[in-house]
């Protein structure tokens, strides 16, 4: 812990020195800015390990101080080649899916504008999900210590390589339609704890996000679509052909069923959401809900949204949030008893696949309450506190022991800053 | 005989003041742009434009549209080029606060989410008010907001943000 905070600070102090706010030329065809957060976290539990999304790798936060989930550096440059194409890159160091801080790049693409507000970019970019899904690694930006677990964390991904489109049409006075589009391929991975990780390269994503803005108001629908690519861990590979062997060899349409329940190669996905939005004055509303469905029975579909008020008071804006993640309950009924299998064979496969279908599955809900303290010009200091009940593992949490209550505690406190002249 | 009229037409199409013709290029104490029920603001802030732009008037909304970042082209069709003074915070903070009712760090905060994201380019930077007015001279889409006592005929107003309308 103490390692990562000397290393990120080594960055900083070295980004301080070489980026002098203020120094560059006004104007200029570049820029050069960045981003960064300093956080610790703890929870009141050993029994559970709590990660902000499913990049991040065993044992995630448990009950002692962790700088690892929250802390992040990024670096972006803007190059301006004329009035109407553009260029940008994004490196980022945070806490990879192998827990290594090396850096990645996050965005590397050219914006081209041919007409009106159309803009057409190509290369390695965001996917549009809920609001401000785009901008999650930059602390800075947004109300609470990360973005919502419950909402948004089980997003397998955030960027691709590929092209996307975004059109700005004005409905009147004070009322703006924007439309995004986009289509990629995916390359980021997730840990599974005790196996490879799942790797999402070769998979495309593609979506698409209407957000209206009416004066203080703003509402976004987004449908992100997505297809996995053949890079499961063996693990998966291993449990479906045991099940297939069996069913060949017992005759039992409830393994074969399984098999194909839990295959993961060409499976399909779906996220539509709404999400809402008002800033006026002191007020900061926002709520979500998203629908996730997925085209596997083993991986059920949920549920998911949030709920949260801030309140600017000066410098402070205290705020609470409600969030919660539910799935239905699984289609495929469990493997029951196999009496006609040994044991070890019956409990592996049955095991398998009740584990598979538990670590799709999500049921939890979190109340947080924090404060946001905008103490200097570019930065900003939070405290959060977030009650979790959950009922499986999901979305929030890695490596479950047994016996656990399924209630915990997270304890935040986030230093944001941003630097350079982008703001 | 039609040249004599041809100056003041073009003049009157730059947007300089020429004449008495009320125009959106002029700004005076209860002048064509407060309407007569309007009180003199000494803290009005006065939208400007390069007299090259096109534009003769941008309503509150367009204004919003191209510093929040939503708008890429005035409505003369040129390429926008929204400016603002870096240096003066306290500008800036009575600006956001009459355009969006926004403080001026939830605009940070905006701009953070939009330009780490690449969704929208924030304003171009200028030190200060003449600084802004020199930028706007430069490039035929810019559009700036100084105080009005900074305001001169070289540039051409576009509109008076006076005190904010909503409570």
């Amino acid at each position: 812990m103490g390692g990562v905070a000397r290393r990120i600070g080594r960055r900083l102090g070295w980004l301080a020195l070489a980026l002098p706010l203020g120094a560059q030329a006004v104007d200029a065809p570049w820029r050069l800015s960045g981003f960064g957060t300093l956080g610790l976290a703890a929870t009141d539990t050993r029994e559970v390990g709590f990660i902000r999304d499913l990049g991040q790798p065993y044992p995630g936060v448990r009950n002692h101080l962790n700088a690892r989930p929250d802390s992040r550096l990024g670096v972006q440059l803007d190059l301006r080649f004329t009035e109407t194409l553009r260029g940008a890159a994004q490196v980022v160091s945070k806490q990879q899916w192998d827990g290594s801080f090396r850096p990645t790049l996050t965005a590397a693409y050219l914006a081209y504008n041919p007409v009106g507000n159309l803009e057409i970019r190509a290369g390695r970019l965001g996917v549009h999900q809920v609001l401000g899904t785009d901008s999650r690694d930059v602390g800075y930006a947004h109300l609470w210590v990360r973005p919502n677990v419950e909402g948004l964390g089980f997003m397998p991904f955030n960027h691709f390589d590929g092209v996307d489109l975004k059109e700005d049409i004005s409905l009147g006075a004070s009322t703006r339609l924007t439309l995004k589009a986009f289509t990629g391929l995916a390359y980021e991975k997730v840990p599974v704890a005790g196996s490879d990780p799942i790797d999402f390269a070769g998979s495309s994503v593609a979506g698409l996000a209407v957000d209206l803005q009416r004066g203080p108001w703003q509402a976004r629908l987004v449908w992100d679509h997505w297809r996995n690519a053949n890079n499961f861990p063996a693990s998966i590979a291993i449990l479906q052909q045991g099940l297939q062997y069996y069913a060949g060899i017992l005759q039992d349409p409830r393994l074969l069923a399984s098999a194909d329940a839990i295959n993961p190669t060409g499976s399909k996905a779906d996220f539509r959401s709404l999400a809402l939005a008002y800033e006026k004055g002191p007020i900061q509303f926002h709520g979500s809900i998203g629908r996730l469905t997925r085209d596997r029975p083993a991986l059920p579909d949920s549920w998911s949204g949030y709920l949260s008020l801030g309140w600017r008071l000066g410098a402070f804006v205290p705020y609470a949030t409600f969030s919660r993640a539910v799935s239905d309950r699984p289609p495929v009924p469990e493997l029951g008893a196999m009496p006609s299998l040994p044991d070890p064979v019956s409990q592996a496969l049955v095991g398998g696949v009740r584990d598979l279908m538990r670590a799709g599955a999500m049921d939890q809900r979190t109340v947080s309450a924090g404060l946001r303290w905008d103490f200097a010009e570019n930065a900003d200091l939070k405290f959060q506190v977030d009650r979790v009940s959950a009922h499986d593992s999901t979305a929030g949490w890695q490596v479950i022991q047994p016996g656990w209550n399924g209630r915990a505690t997270v304890f935040t406190v986030t230093l944001d800053f941003i630097f350079g002249r982008g703001r | 005989m039609r040249r004599a009229l041809l100056l003041p037409a073009l003049l009157l199409l730059a947007g300089l003041p020429a004449g008495s013709e009320p125009q959106a290029g002029m700004i005076r104490p209860g002048g064509p742009l407060h309407g007569p029920s309007a009180p003199y603001d000494p803290d009005a802030l006065v939208i400007i434009v390069n007299p090259a732009s096109g534009v003769n008037r941008l309503t509150q909304d367009e204004v919003v549209n191209l510093f929040m970042g939503r708008e890429k082209r005035l409505p003369s069709g040129l390429v926008a080029l929204p400016v603002e003074p870096v240096g003066r915070r306290e500008l800036r903070e009575r600006f956001y606060e009459r355009l969006v009712n926004l403080p001026l760090v939830q605009v940070k905060t905006y701009w953070a989410r939009m330009y780490f994201s690449g969704l929208a380019q924030p304003p171009r930077q200028a030190r200060d008010s003449e600084e802004v007015i020199e930028m706007v001279l430069a490039n035929k889409g810019a559009v700036g907001f100084v105080e009005r006592s900074k305001v001169d005929a070289r540039v051409k107003s576009v509109l008076v943000l006076g005190q904010p309308s909503h409570p």
